[in-house]
């Protein structure tokens, strides 16, 4: 009873610790996360980290001419304690998408549906821990992925995998997330909106 | 002319039992599996340290590798003189105590620990001599199966025999730093000093106790 609330303080503890990391690196790496326990067969307690997001963030959907809008589902996966990639892993991803916060909300309230399922994750080549689900955002809007299968634990084990998570500017992510996931990863918009200066700016007559 | 030849035999002996070890020795040395090693086309960092003609006193601590602020992932090789880890057990472990993790200057961030030892027996003393003047050791660097200290900045020697260990020709430390793992500063230990003073545990994977194989290598 008590390993198991020293369990749950210890992941507590290192979730807490990743999110106020990932808040301090946000603007660098926009992506969160979920830490997942587990013992090994001699009976020690292990910890693996997976973090999520898109590729090259921030992102923008695909506009002919303008941007390709390639930015894949990408996962990092690590041994908590000690940051060694863990370069064996057997997943795949089921993938959401609403338009805009009304989609959203309607979905929250009847259920989320994926628009896709079972779709392959797979190594990056010469990245070990590295996990790309290749894409192209075809629309601006708001984002989910459900990542389940197992990684493997330095050939001892294969361990499951459940991570969950929406971007992070859905109007309320928490009633799509894994209740253990942390930090976020953010939605995907206009390519014109990066644009500077924007269509609103008007000029003097003399300019 | 006789001692010549003796060392001739001795040589040839000695090359036939590494040709052999090597031959088959794959299935039996680690596997590696946790060992991501470096990117091609990259060169590790490798240090060298020989420790013949030191005495390393009772209590006393030989620091070898300080790679602060980085954590590291790599290889560990040890020589040393050695002794049954039992009396009349056939895996040896070294006379002298090999530790790693991390010192910091602030004591609550220090953390060290024994390093998960293999012992080699194929070319160690005991097999190749009959005796304990020279086993061989691998480790990993960190090892995440069998334990040590999961963030490795620093690797210590320290002699907890309660007696002088003296080193000679042949004793020697090499460590193969392969990747950079992460900054201490962004993980620190905390609540510490933590200093685990114990002989390391030893796995063995060549003898008939499957207990002390460790987690990782098996049959791989």
């Amino acid at each position: 009873m008590n390993t198991n609330k020293t369990q749950l303080f210890l992941v507590a503890s290192i979730a807490s610790v990743m999110v106020l990391a990932g808040a301090a690196s946000e603007q660098a790496f926009a992506h969160g996360g979920q830490v997942i326990g587990f013992n090994l067969p001699n009976g020690e307690y292990r910890l693996i980290t997976v973090i999520m997001g898109h590729n090259s963030e921030p992102t923008a959907a695909q506009e002919s001419g303008k941007h390709d809008g390639k930015h894949p589902m990408e996962l990092f996966i690590s041994d908590t304690r000690t940051g060694l990639n863990l370069a064996e892993a057997d997943l795949t991803v089921d993938k959401y998408y609403y338009k805009n916060d009304k989609k959203f909300n309607k979905a929250a309230e009847k259920g989320f549906e994926p628009r896709e399922t079972d779709v392959s994750v797979g190594a990056v080549h010469g990245d070990p821990g590295h996990y790309f689900a290749r894409q192209i955002l075809a629309q601006p809007g708001i984002y989910g992925y459900h990542v389940t299968g197992t990684v493997n634990y330095f050939g001892v084990m294969d361990v499951p995998i459940d991570v969950k998570a929406i971007c992070r500017d859905a109007p309320d992510p928490s009633a799509f997330n894994n209740p253990s996931w942390f930090g976020g990863f953010g939605c995907t918009g206009d390519i014109d909106d990066s644009k500077f200066p924007g269509k609103k700016v008007k000029h003097d007559k003399d300019d | 002319m006789t001692i010549l030849k003796q060392n001739r035999i001795s040589m040839i002996a000695g090359t036939a039992i590494l040709t052999i070890a090597l031959a088959f020795g794959g299935f039996s040395f680690a596997s590696h599996s946790f060992e991501a090693g470096v990117a091609e086309g990259t060169i590790p960092d490798n240090t060298h340290i020989r420790l013949d003609g030191m005495t390393l006193p009772a209590g006393g601590v030989f620091p070898l590798y300080d790679a602060s602020p980085n954590y590291v992932s790599g290889h560990f090789l040890l020589t040393s003189p050695c002794e049954p880890v039992s009396d009349g057990d056939d895996t040896y472990q070294p006379l002298v105590t090999a530790i790693a993790g991390h010192i910091d200057e602030h004591a609550s961030g220090t953390h060290m620990e024994p390093i998960p030892l293999f012992y080699i027996n194929t070319v160690s003393s005991p097999t190749l001599a009959g005796n304990g003047d020279q086993c061989v050791f691998h480790a990993h660097i960190p090892d995440p199966l069998n334990g040590g200290a999961p963030r490795v900045t620093d690797i210590d020697l320290v002699n907890l025999s309660g007696a002088d260990i003296e080193f000679k020709p042949g004793h020697i430390v090499d460590i193969n730093v392969q990747r950079v793992l992460g900054s201490i500063a962004d993980d620190p230990y905390e609540g510490g000093p933590v200093v685990t003073l114990e002989r390391n545990v030893i796995y063995d994977l060549n003898d008939d106790d499957e207990a002390n194989d460790g987690l990782g290598h098996s049959s791989q």
